[in-house]
Formats: C-alpha cells, sequence, structure tokens
C-alpha cells in the first residue's frame, strides 16, 4: 500500500501537474481539495479521472462515488487497490 | 490613426527582457539549437508569483502574461481600457499533448488543463484575470497579420474615442513538431531559423512626458509583391502620415529570404538593420520589430559593427515578411 501511495503521488505531480511539489510534502491523509492540503479544483478532479483510466486502467463506475474517493491520495490508493484489474 | 508607445516589453531569443542591458551591452545575435533560437526566458516565478496560477500556464503563456506585466509595470495604467492579443497558433505544445493524448488513448480520453491551454485567446484571458479587466479582450489569431490586426484594432478603437489605453500582447512559441513539419514543407532553408517570443505594447491615444514614440502608420498587404506593389506601399503609407520615403531614418527589415537581395529591392532608408537575426522567424516576429524601432528611437542609437551607436533618428519603418505572403508596413515616429 506504501508502495501505491508513493505511485499516485507522483502520477498526481506529473498530470495535474503540481509545480514545486515533491511527493514527500504531499500528506496522504489530507484532503486534496478545499482550503487545506494540495487546494485542488474542479478541472484537477478531472484530471484524477483521466489519470485513473491511463495509469491504473480504472473507470470511476458512480461518478458521485467520486467526491469520497477523490478526498486524499489515501482514499484513491485503496480504491485503486480494491479494482485495479 | 495614431498610437503612442507609453511602455513595452520583449522576450525573445535574445536577452531582451531586460532592455537596459541588452543595449547597454555589445551586440550579439543569439546561436540556434538545431535551427531553433529558443527565447530566454526570464525568471517566470518571479513574474506570475502564484504557484497555484502558474502550474498549468504552458510556455506561450508564461512568456504572454510575462511581456504583459511588464509593459504594464511602472506605468500609471494598472488596467489599460482594452486587451489585445496576438498569436498565429496559440498554445501549440498544449495543442500537441492534447492531441497526443486523444491519439493514445484510442480517442477516449482528454486532459482538460492541455484544452484549456491551447485556445489561442487562453493567455488573453489570463491576462483578463490576472488583472482583474473586465473591458474588451480580443485575441487575433490571423496568421502572419496577427499582431498588426491587434494594433488596428486598438488604433482605430483610440481614433473613434472608445479607448484610451490599450496592451497590445503577441506571443508564440516554438515546437519540435512544427519545427518538423515546416521541415518537411522545405521552410527552414536559406538560413532561415525559427524564433520565437512575446513582446507587449502599452498604448495611449495621446502622449505624456515619458512618451517617446508613436505608431503613425500601418498597412498590410497580400504576397506575392511584385517591387513596385512594395515601393507603392511604402510611398503611400509614407505620405498619408505627412513624410517623404527620404525622411525613412531607419528601415528595420524582418525578411525571411535572402536579406542582402531584399534590402536591395526595398532600397529606402539611411539606415537598415535584418532585425529577425536576433528573433528569428515567426509569425507574430514584427512585434519584435516594432519593439526593436520603439527602442532605437527612444534611446537615439542603431547598431554598428559589434556596438550600439549614437545616431540622430526621427522616423522608422518596420518592414515584415512571412513566409512571402503576408507583409506589413508599420511607421514609427519620435514625439
Amino acid at each position: 500500500m506504501e508502495q501505491l501511495i508513493e505511485e499516485i503521488k507522483q502520477y498526481l505531480i506529473e498530470d495535474l501537474p503540481l509545480e514545486d511539489i515533491t511527493p514527500a510534502e504531499i500528506d496522504a491523509e489530507a484532503p486534496l481539495f478545499g482550503d487545506e492540503g494540495l487546494g485542488l479544483d474542479s478541472i484537477d478532479a478531472l484530471e484524477i479521472t483521466i489519470m485513473l483510466e491511463k495509469r491504473f486502467g480504472i473507470k470511476i463506475a458512480d461518478p458521485k462515488a467520486a467526491k469520497e474517493i477523490y478526498s486524499s491520495v489515501s482514499s484513491i490508493a485503496a480504491y485503486v487497490q480494491e479494482n485495479r484489474k | 490613426m495614431k498610437a503612442f508607445i507609453e511602455n513595452s516589453s520583449c522576450i525573445s531569443a535574445s536577452p531582451t527582457f531586460d532592455a537596459d542591458v541588452f543595449f547597454g551591452e555589445s551586440i550579439a545575435t543569439p546561436l540556434a539549437n538545431e535551427g531553433k533560437l529558443n527565447a530566454q526566458d526570464p525568471d517566470y516565478k518571479s513574474i506570475i508569483t502564484d504557484a497555484g496560477k502558474r502550474r498549468r500556464m504552458g510556455h506561450l503563456i508564461k512568456m504572454g502574461i510575462s511581456s504583459s506585466l511588464s509593459a504594464l509595470k511602472g506605468t500609471n495604467y494598472a488596467k489599460p481600457d482594452a486587451i489585445m492579443t496576438a498569436t498565429a497558433m496559440g498554445g501549440l505544445e498544449d495543442t500537441e499533448k492534447f492531441l497526443r493524448c486523444i491519439i493514445d488513448n484510442d480517442e477516449q480520453l482528454a486532459n482538460p488543463s492541455n484544452f484549456i491551454q491551447s485556445t489561442g485567446n487562453t493567455f488573453g484571458g489570463q491576462t483578463g484575470l490576472l488583472l482583474q479587466h473586465h473591458g474588451h479582450n480580443v485575441t487575433y489569431a490571423h496568421g502572419g497579420f496577427s499582431f498588426e490586426s491587434a494594433l488596428i484594432d486598438a488604433m482605430l478603437q483610440m481614433a473613434d474615442d472608445e479607448i484610451e489605453t490599450a496592451l497590445v500582447t503577441a506571443a508564440d512559441e516554438i515546437t519540435a513538431t512544427e519545427y518538423e513539419v515546416m521541415r518537411k514543407m522545405g521552410f527552414w532553408r536559406n538560413g532561415r531559423m525559427m524564433g520565437e517570443g512575446s513582446q507587449a505594447f502599452l498604448l495611449t491615444s495621446s502622449p505624456n512626458e515619458k512618451t517617446k514614440a508613436a505608431i503613425i502608420g500601418l498597412k498590410t498587404l497580400k504576397g506575392p509583391l511584385s517591387v513596385s506593389d512594395l515601393s507603392n506601399a511604402i510611398q503611400d503609407l509614407t505620405h498619408k502620415a505627412g513624410y517623404d520615403t527620404e525622411d525613412i531614418d531607419l528601415m528595420l527589415l524582418g525578411v525571411d529570404c535572402d536579406y542582402e537581395a531584399e534590402k536591395t529591392i526595398i532600397g529606402y532608408g539611411k539606415h537598415q538593420i535584418n532585425y529577425k537575426k536576433w528573433c528569428g522567424q515567426f509569425a507574430t516576429a514584427s512585434g519584435f520589430g516594432l519593439w526593436m524601432a520603439n527602442e532605437l528611437l527612444s534611446r537615439q542609437i542603431i547598431p554598428s559593427a559589434e556596438e550600439w551607436e549614437a545616431a540622430h533618428l526621427k522616423l522608422a519603418m518596420v518592414y515584415t515578411e512571412y513566409r512571402q505572403n503576408d507583409y506589413s508596413l508599420m511607421l514609427v515616429a519620435t514625439v
């Protein structure tokens, strides 16, 4: 799981992209959206959807579930582990 | 039609972002890297300080916004009445990434960020957002006439008293794919070098104590042109501005082919300069020509073999040719 979390951090940095941020600076439990944590926005949510499909072959079946899945790096990693083909 | 140049800024293949340094040192022309004259980028982090806004910006947008902010800096016009941007190709780097993603993923995926950054009007829009500017904001993507079209918009609106100030910015970027496509078309022959950059001008409808030069005439011409077509156009533009062709002190030539041959054909101007040797060839390179005309008139200097030397200049003409198809003439005079 630790390795998957590090992988996802690296993909977020490359794909969103996040300038001047290292994987070590991303708290896996911190919120990705809103004023706390990374402060991502709606375009980033679309980029994460594409990242999951491109990097892991995972499509979010229920778009309403995305809000919870995308809440932190840990929650994304848990979803990937459960649904990875 | 007339527009006064209040301030300007230039990012190019030469170290022009700090104009005092560029004109304060010995004359040097940039060296091409595999046929390309890449821009000498300023430190964008110190200019676009918000990392959240900066992180999605492609090279074109960083160049365009940085030159725009720099042209406004130190003036009394934090928000001009209008913003006109000019780019022939828009965010080409992002366009290529966006298309590559679609192709690689069998048309099932498309990156939203690359798509947003790819459109021609993105840097004008982002400049407006950064300045919290809600006025006229138009982008001209008119090939080799993009910059000229943006200038005409500004000058017409000033002539109609619709606006008093305008920020007019040109920008185009190099990508490896564009270079390769144009190479296959046979464009990069005879020493032609691909360039990129961004030039921004804060224009006003009336001069103040800082104003050194004004654009007093502008003409676009579609090729092919005969020598007499060109000569007639130069004479017509000069006469309409109240001058004779003998009054042209400085001819800044932006030619794509054989400079020596074209210099002879054009013939006008007490001094002639090939300005594209500092910036390379791209669709909005006339922005560099205008920037250099304004600087040389303001500083009263011309290039000699190695140094910038003092000269008495009153009238300059910028002649630009793009792909032997789009031609423009800009007449610039001291105030």
